[in-house]
């Protein structure tokens, strides 16, 4: 036995989001860990690395009892994480990168160069990548960079490498380069974990895997033994994924009197390294879903409808031109509004007031014909607009970010309304906020699309999609892989898709 | 492969190219600037800036900004020689052996880096904001120390590494040269060196390797200090005498040097070799200037277009290499990843 993580347990306020989780990892294994979002996953991975302090269970490494909430203890006791997110020193050269911060030294109490170099060329060797070590880091591909974080875990002698997502930035080339290095270190007798959502993935390298759903675990299962249906169960058929019948009956009836009306049209869109050809097309009055895994290309091609991103080949029919969208000042002034994932950095602007967020879109509809522009007049229109929108706030003048997530997201939603859009790009709007906040942002959408506007909704929420959508669009690497009529779609269908398991 | 590390090279050390182009040019249009006299003066420029360079190029590899350093030096200069002055004289009038005087200079140096590197480190404050007002702090006290008056007089032994000579070379132009040679080490090959690096590059890598990064920044503030503050004994020697005002306005040509010699200032990235090619390119600018018969008021604005260009060349860096790269890569087909 590697690993053993008995009874891990986490608490965030009110919020339990890893209960009783027990996993053991053998020697020259390779354990798959999966889940689908906030199952818990990275706060196991986080307990076990020592990033997160766990409130309750232990985690013993070979015989070794490590001590919780320390990264430098269990980094010591052989413990590697090779994260999602690459952090690396840019600035510096792949050696330096690889042996930092324990760079060898010489006689004198100096630097010994040339020994960093012939140590990061041996590393370099073991995970099978002609590199010059003298080269700087920043000037390698995402691949290399992938493959130089698991040398660095290696020339620390790791007992246990945690691979969280590594091939989500991976070419299927390098997917195999990297699959048959694992299989090596696991060989060699080092110890694997390897977190994935790719289904496929997982069923072609792991020997064992470990399912976490809401925080709890749905036990550990051999791989060769458990089918793909099976897994899929395991991951999610709660209650959320069972279809329910669609809120608004009113919201169909319009939908049906505008279903000629072609807002937008693309065809054959593409961008290098992102997505290609992609064709869909928004009705006045629908709401057409979005769905993928992390880096399946659906934020890269939102960005690029709102003109954020360039396209690298197809076109778009939208407004009455025919030009794919170069600038977002271009796509707001031909109809279009977007509201970001990414809320705190895109949509809103935290130090504003209400007041001025909710008219930042419609200045020039409040100045007289001198040019002034009336404070009272400002807050008429915003008051307006909290009433609306239901904004929970003190009023027109508190600052948004005093406001809760999803008040917030609701001023963004308002913001971006104000201005009177026919095309809404949605990217997780009801992201992080609570069940009242989400009612009230999916309402808001809802009877946007019955004055006729048409959304794109980019989710990750399975339930939300089902709700709300007519139609989904999966895409899976980059490829359109299936579209939905929502109507007759279950859960499980979706996920499939989602997961690039063909039905 | 081997073509690409060399072309990184040459981009790398840029200033070089930059620097012997533009002695090859001066030396052809103004008279007497080859004289042995003139050189000395052109180093000499660079002795009190380089120092300066040096701790400046430190604050930004390690992702910090020192603003305070020109004033740094100037208090520092300012407060030995009055410390150091007996009665009669306009100092302080205790007299204090020259020696302790200096030490305590250099001290002071430190303890200004110290309480800039806790302020941003310990109170995260933003550097760039904090070392502003301690400029403004220390220009203001240096003129408190005695009503901004010039002392004048001051002790021969202070004048001994600015003002005099060692076989014919300023005693400044060796100190200085020494300190470039010294922060090349350093920086090159101790492992303290290297951490500062790393925390510029990616503070939150670098404590993921088990580096403090606030720890290497206090350190770094400390040092920048402390070598500000030898660039303040070099002041007072250079000039014989102790203005008040010294320092002010400095920190403006010492941020062109740096940024020049290839300095990032996002943190990270930077060679102390390539700022005293920055150094010595501004030192012998200001010097050529002289030497024409330029309007006086005219070499200001001159001098500044001249390193606004010095800028834009280091602006055009990456794509430079990018051309290079690809041309090099394009005739070898080695298809190498670095390219």
């Amino acid at each position: 036995m590697c690993l053993e993580a008995t009874g891990a347990t986490k608490i965030y306020g009110k919020t339990t989001v890893l209960q009783n989780v027990s996993m053991n990892v053998f020697r020259g294994e390779i354990h798959g860990l999966v889940g689908r979002n906030g199952a818990g996953k990275s706060t196991l991975v986080g307990g076990i690395t020592g990033l997160v302090t766990l409130d309750h269970g232990q985690v013993v490494l070979d015989g070794v009892k490590l001590e919780p909430g320390d990264p430098e203890f269990a980094l010591n006791a052989g413990i590697a994480l090779v994260p999602q997110q690459m952090s690396s020193f840019p600035t510096l050269s792949v050696g330096e990168n690889l042996l930092v911060g324990r760079l060898p030294m010489g006689k004198h109490g100096l630097v010994n160069w040339t020994q960093v170099w012939e140590l990061a060329e041996t590393s370099l060797k073991l995970v099978g990548l002609d590199v010059n070590p003298r080269v700087p880091m920043a000037s390698l591909g995402v691949a290399s960079r992938q493959m130089i974080a698991i040398a660095q875990a290696l020339s620390r002698s790791a007992k246990l490498i945690i691979l969280d997502e590594p091939t989500a930035a991976l070419a299927k080339p390098e997917i195999s380069r990297l699959f048959k290095l694992m299989r090596n270190l696991a060989d060699a007798g080092v110890a694997i974990i390897y977190i994935s959502h790719h289904l496929q993935e997982v069923f072609s390298i792991t020997d064992r895997v470990t399912v976490l759903r809401d925080g709890l675990s749905r036990g550990t299962f051999q791989t060769s033994e458990i089918s793909s249906d099976d897994l899929i169960r395991e991951m999610g058929a709660s209650s959320a994924l069972t279809k329910r019948a669609r809120k608004s009956q009113t919201h169909h009836s319009s939908m049906d009197f505008h279903k000629d009306n072609v807002l937008l049209e693309v065809k054959d869109l593409s961008k290098e390294n992102a997505f290609s050809k992609i064709s869909l097309t928004i009705h006045s009055g629908e709401i057409v879903g979005l769905t993928g895994l992390e880096g399946c290309g659906k934020h890269e091609l939102v960005q690029t409808l709102f003109g954020l991103q360039k396209a690298s080949g197809g076109t778009t029919n939208f407004g009455g031109s025919s030009k794919v969208v170069q600038r977002p000042r271009e796509a707001i002034s031909r109809g279009m509004g977007y509201l970001s994932q990414d809320r705190r950095g895109e949509s809103v602007f935290e130090q504003f007031n209400v007041a001025d967020n909710l008219t930042m879109t419609v200045l020039d509809r409040l100045q007289n014909k001198w040019g002034f522009q009336f404070p009272s007049k400002a807050e008429k229109v915003a008051k307006n607009a909290i009433s609306t929108y239901s904004i929970i706030c003190t009023g027109p003048e508190q600052n948004v970010g005093t406001l809760s997530g999803g008040n917030q997201q609701k001023v963004a939603l308002g913001k971006m309304l104000e201005s009177g859009p026919s095309l809404l790009l949605l990217e997780e709007p009801t992201q992080g906020v609570d069940i009242a906040a989400k009612a009230s942002i999916t309402t808001i959408v809802a009877e946007a699309c019955e004055r006729g506007a048409g959304v794109l909704l980019v989710s990750d929420e399975i339930e939300t999609l089902l709700q709300v959508t007519d139609r989904v669009i999966v895409l899976y690497k980059g490829e359109q892989i299936a579209e939905f009529d929502t109507e007759d779609l279950d859960g499980e269908t979706l996920i499939r898709a989602i997961e690039g398991i063909d039905a | 492969m081997k073509k690409t590390i060399w072309i990184n090279r040459l981009v790398d050390h840029l200033i070089w190219i930059v620097l012997t182009l533009t002695i090859v040019v001066v030396a052809l249009t103004i008279d007497g600037f080859f004289q042995f006299n003139n050189l000395s003066n052109v180093l000499l420029h660079g002795t009190v800036l380089g120092l300066l360079s040096i701790a400046a190029a430190m604050a930004l590899i390690g992702g910090e900004m020192d603003l305070s350093l020109g004033v740094n030096m100037g208090f520092v200069g300012y407060l030995v020689a009055w410390i150091s002055l007996g009665k009669g004289d306009v100092g302080s009038g205790w007299n204090l052996n020259p020696i302790l005087a200096g030490l305590i200079g250099v001290g002071v140096g430190v303890g200004i880096g110290w309480v800039n590197g806790s302020l941003v480190t310990r109170l995260k404050m933003n550097s760039f904001l904090v070392t502003l007002g301690t400029l403004i702090v220390l220009g203001g006290l240096t003129y408190v120390i005695n009503q901004a008056r010039t002392l004048n007089g001051i002790n021969p032994v202070l004048l001994v590494l600015g003002g005099e000579k060692t076989f014919g070379v300023p005693n400044s132009v060796i100190l200085t040269a020494f300190a470039f040679g010294i922060a090349v080490i350093i920086s090159r090959f101790t492992s303290g060196g290297r951490r500062l690096y790393a925390v510029g590059s990616n503070a939150v890598a670098a404590r993921a390797a088990g580096i403090d990064p606030g720890a290497v920044k206090r350190r770094m503030f400390m040092v920048a200090g402390g070598v500000a503050g030898v660039a303040g004994l070099l002041i007072i020697g250079e000039l014989g005498s102790a203005p008040a005002n010294v320092g002010q306005g400095v920190i403006f040509e010492v941020f062109a040097a740096t940024v020049i010699g290839g300095v990032s200032l996002t943190g990270g990235r930077g060679s102390y070799f390539d700022v005293l090619g920055g150094v010595l390119l501004l030192s012998m600018i200001a010097n050529a200037l002289n030497l024409t018969a330029i309007d006086p008021f005219w070499v200001e604005p001159i001098r500044g277009f001249i390193i606004l260009f010095a800028v834009f060349l280091d602006s055009q860096r990456e794509s430079l290499r990018m051309w290079l790269l690809k041309h090099a890569t394009s005739t070898n087909q080695s298809g190498s990843e670095a390219a």
